[in-house]
């Protein structure tokens, strides 16, 4: 059988440099295979080169590629005509892939008016028909809504509909669920494979998960610096990879540690009474704006030395009450108590004593450095406050700190120098520089490839260990709160519906919402 | 589902946004009107010597002073100021005489045209030019065309004026170097009239507008959803129309507002080099002339032109940005 996809010996060059080099897979009818590889091992630049959008940039660098025997030549009309019907693409980011200067339904309907003869109506009646299929509510008027109407799952699905409506022969999904949490993800997944099971559409997967890999691909093809490592059935790969890269990426699979034993009856060291922070909505012109709760009513207290997951998917209000828990947003009801006094009303110094003990490490490494500030300057700031600290002693600090972390050395450096995990390691050491009793960790790893997010969950849960902090991890991912929690809070629509100790959730979770948390959770697979 | 204003452009909706906008801008021209007011009143100089010349008597300037009520306490002659001008009166000119009101609107027209004319004509050849060249980014064509847009910029605007009445109405003859008839008298006239200044100033606004053009759509365009179009097999020339345009124009016309504000608030230079009776021209003569009711008109309309500039663009965002709705 004539495969769907062909590469042959393809390479990728970025000025002199090859991001690709000499990577051949084949892809059979209605099979699926994940590429499988972290940041930079090139294997987004391969889907992008399949479907002949390489971006500025990059250009090919040999190879062939050969859709249903014939080779595929970049830029020209015919494989304008493929796009589309032959080879559909879901790409990463729901945000941004749906134009937002249009209505979904004309979006949807131009793949259709471009590569079929259906009438308007017609046009009309499969994309209502698809919409359903991918299971958004009254499809025939949310045609006439814009992308910015929707989340970011949904978008998804509304991506993937616009792609399948054309029935592609090949779907290429470049990382189609990593900017989506945890039970998001699990939906969007099923649809995808399901609909590409219905329509015999072949699966080219691009991802940097494992946990993906074992429950949606067929085979599994791993890549490290734009060459293939180990190519085979996606289930025995994982189950017992033979090349030490491999090994590399299922180790950093979250596993679960041993359970600390439960904190003492100490008093808490912060302490959520009934706290509720609401918004108001973004009201419609001369109309009262309505009020959002996005947390409602919560009691939680954390006791010294306590990590403290906090799980839920996206506007659950776990970051928002991980932000009032800091005073960075403020309540509007309830109690906050530090050491037992009360926090909420205080200002001035009173205030600073507090914020001087808490810090807070965000989830974008990107963002959350001023990009014109040395690492050690970032992490010497904290120190500024309470004034009379000499600027040497400061910086010395820092760069014990920035040791710590393992980034001695680098001191000197802007963070644009550095990657996405040495960044966030120098968040966490800017929050650990002044001893803090409490910290709130946002999504802290969300961000980061697996074998990085193990890095640096370790570093955190040593640095826990021997600095003795109280930590709030805040994350949709279950997965990732087995290594480090000693007791897991789940929240659901700015409630809390479930809490206890680590291994209580897990093992018997009391909740559906938290069963569904830990099915779709990426866990190690067979474990 | 919730729309923009602009989206549907009907509705009491727009009706009522657009009074309530009005309504809070008055402040705003009250502020401008108190500071432009006052600030005036500090400048040395006095228009009964201005008017009577370096020859006059203490008592003939002091006559005088009376007759434009310059003698009253500054307050009081704000708040009549104020209170004639709620009713429609901008008083009257103290070098001419005419009515402030009427010369002001009728200068404005002078400009407004040249204005309306010009920018759309920048618009009209920036924009599809600084697309092209974000499309083809780092080719030869898109290195010209920022390097073009960068000359335009840098040249001084009362030059190249000079430069095309040298070379259009001196040497070719083509049109008349001095002069102006408005469109109702004369249309083809006044299209003769206006051709260099709009000529002028479409140039100089054209190398701004590409680069924002530009910068703009280059942005879209390294977005997922162009992408996404492209994979869909949409082809080139669609992507950027349909999937590019509406996004990457919607900073333009930030600008284009900006852009049009300023020139419509008065274009002095152009004005004086073609000899043009505008508001720019206008507005420095009563300088000179401490033409004080005269002044204080022009600043008004100014001001009012600012706001109601600003008011259609934000109509006009959500048109190409449905994200922003207005409220």
């Amino acid at each position: 059988m004539t495969p769907v996809l062909e590469v042959e010996r393809l390479s990728i060059a970025a000025g002199g440099r090859r991001v690709v080099d000499g990577l051949s897979f084949r892809i059979a009818p209605g099979e699926a295979l994940a590429l499988v590889g972290e940041s930079g091992s090139g294997k987004s630049a391969t889907a992008r080169a399949v479907i002949g959008l390489l971006p500025p940039g990059l250009a090919p660098d040999g190879g062939a590629i050969r859709f249903e025997g014939a080779a595929l030549a970049a830029n020209s009309a015919a494989l304008r005509r493929l796009r589309g019907p032959g080879i559909g693409m879901v790409f990463q980011e729901p945000m941004t892939s749906l134009n937002p200067a249009h209505r979904i339904g004309a979006q949807m309907e131009e793949g259709l008016a471009l590569h079929t003869r259906l009438s308007p109506a017609q046009r009309r009646d499969s994309c209502i028909a698809m919409l359903e299929r991918v299971g958004i509510t009254d499809p025939a008027s949310r045609l006439n809504a814009f992308p910015h109407e929707f989340s970011g799952g949904m978008r998804q699905r509304i991506m993937l509909a616009s792609v399948m409506l054309l029935r592609p022969r090949l779907l290429i999904a470049d990382e189609p669920t990593t900017a989506l949490d945890t039970l998001t993800q699990a939906e969007v997944m099923e649809l995808m494979s399901g609909l590409a099971r219905e329509h015999g559409t072949a699966l080219l997967l691009i991802t940097h998960d494992l946990g993906l890999v074992a429950r949606y691909a067929d085979r599994a093809l791993v890549m490290q610096q734009g060459r293939a490592v180990e190519e085979g059935p996606a289930a025995p790969l994982l189950d017992n990879p033979r090349q030490a890269y491999t090994r590399a990426l299922v180790d950093a699979l979250p596993r679960r540690g041993p359970a600390r034993p439960a904190a003492a009856a100490s008093a808490p060291l912060i302490e959520a009474r009934g706290l509720c922070v609401t918004y108001p909505k973004r009201g419609a012109l001369f109309r009262r704006a309505e009020i959002f709760t996005a947390v409602d009513d919560v009691s939680l207290a954390i006791h010294p030395g306590e990590v403290v997951a906090l799980v839920g998917g996206s506007g659950s209000g776990k970051t928002t009450l991980g932000r009032a828990m800091l005073r960075l947003v403020p309540s509007s009801a309830g109690q906050l108590l530090f050491r037992g006094q009360a926090v909420t009303q205080r200002s001035g110094a009173a205030l600073l004593d507090f914020r001087l003990a808490c810090q807070i490490v965000f989830q974008d490494p990107y963002s959350s450095l001023d990009p014109r500030m040395r690492v050690r300057d970032i992490v010497a700031e904290p120190l500024r406050l309470p004034a009379g600290m000499p600027m040497a002693e400061r910086l010395r600090r820092a760069e014990v700190m920035l040791e710590e972390v393992g980034l001695g050395g680098l001191g000197a450096r802007f963070p644009h120098a550095l990657s996405g995990g040495q960044r966030q390691r120098v968040a966490i050491a800017r929050a650990l520089v002044r001893d803090p009793a409490f910290v709130v960790a946002d999504e802290a790893v969300s961000a980061l490839d697996a074998t990085v997010r193990k890095q640096v969950l370790a570093l955190l849960r040593e640095q826990q260990r021997r600095r003795g902090f109280a930590c709030l991890f805040v994350t949709h991912d279950l997965g990732v709160v087995e290594e480090i929690a000693d007791r897991i809070v789940v929240m659901q629509g700015g409630r809390i519906v479930e809490q206890g100790p680590r291994d209580a959730v897990l093992d018997a979770p009391a909740q559906d919402y938290t069963r569904a948390l830990l099915a779709a959770a990426l866990r190690r697979p067979g474990v | 589902m919730r729309r923009g204003p602009g989206a549907c452009g009907c509705s009491a909706e727009v009706l009522s946004y657009v009074l309530k906008r009005l309504l809070v801008a008055l402040p705003t021209l009250l502020l401008v009107a108190a500071s432009v007011f006052f600030l005036m009143r500090l400048i040395p100089g006095d228009p009964a010597t201005v008017v009577l010349g370096d020859a006059a008597t203490p008592e003939a300037v002091a006559d005088l002073r009376i007759a434009f009520g310059l003698d009253r306490p500054v307050l009081v002659q704000f708040a009549l100021w104020i209170e004639r001008a709620l009713g429609g009166d901008l008083g009257r000119s103290i070098t001419s005489g005419e009515a402030v009101g009427p010369l002001i609107l009728q200068r404005f027209q002078v400009t407004a045209a040249i204005v309306f004319a010009s920018v759309g004509l920048a618009v009209l050849i920036a924009v599809p030019l600084g697309m092209l060249a974000a499309w083809k980014q780092n080719s030869w064509g898109d290195v010209a065309a920022v390097a073009a847009a960068t000359f335009l910029l840098s040249i001084p605007s009362f030059w190249l004026g000079l430069i095309f009445l040298l070379v259009f109405g001196l040497w070719l003859g083509w049109v008349p170097v001095v002069g102006y008839v408005t469109f109702a008298e004369d249309f083809w006239g006044a299209l003769h009239y206006i051709a260099l200044p709009v000529a002028t100033l479409a140039l100089i606004e054209t190398g701004v507008l590409i680069r924002m053009a530009r910068a703009s759509t280059v942005e879209v365009l390294r977005l997922d959803y162009i992408a996404h179009a492209r994979a869909k097999g949409v082809p080139e020339w669609r992507v950027l129309a349909r999937h590019a345009f509406p996004n990457a124009f919607a900073p333009t016309l930030t600008l284009i507002g900006l852009i049009m504000g300023s020139l419509l608030g008065g274009i002095a230079v152009i004005e004086t080099v073609f000899t043009l009776p505008g508001l720019g021209r206008l507005l420095v003569e009563a300088i000179f002339a401490r033409d004080y009711p005269v002044i204080q008109g022009v600043m008004l309309l100014i001001a009012v032109i600012y706001v109601v500039v600003n008011l259609v663009v934000d109509l006009l965002y959500p048109v190409f940005d449905p994200r922003v709705a207005a409220g």
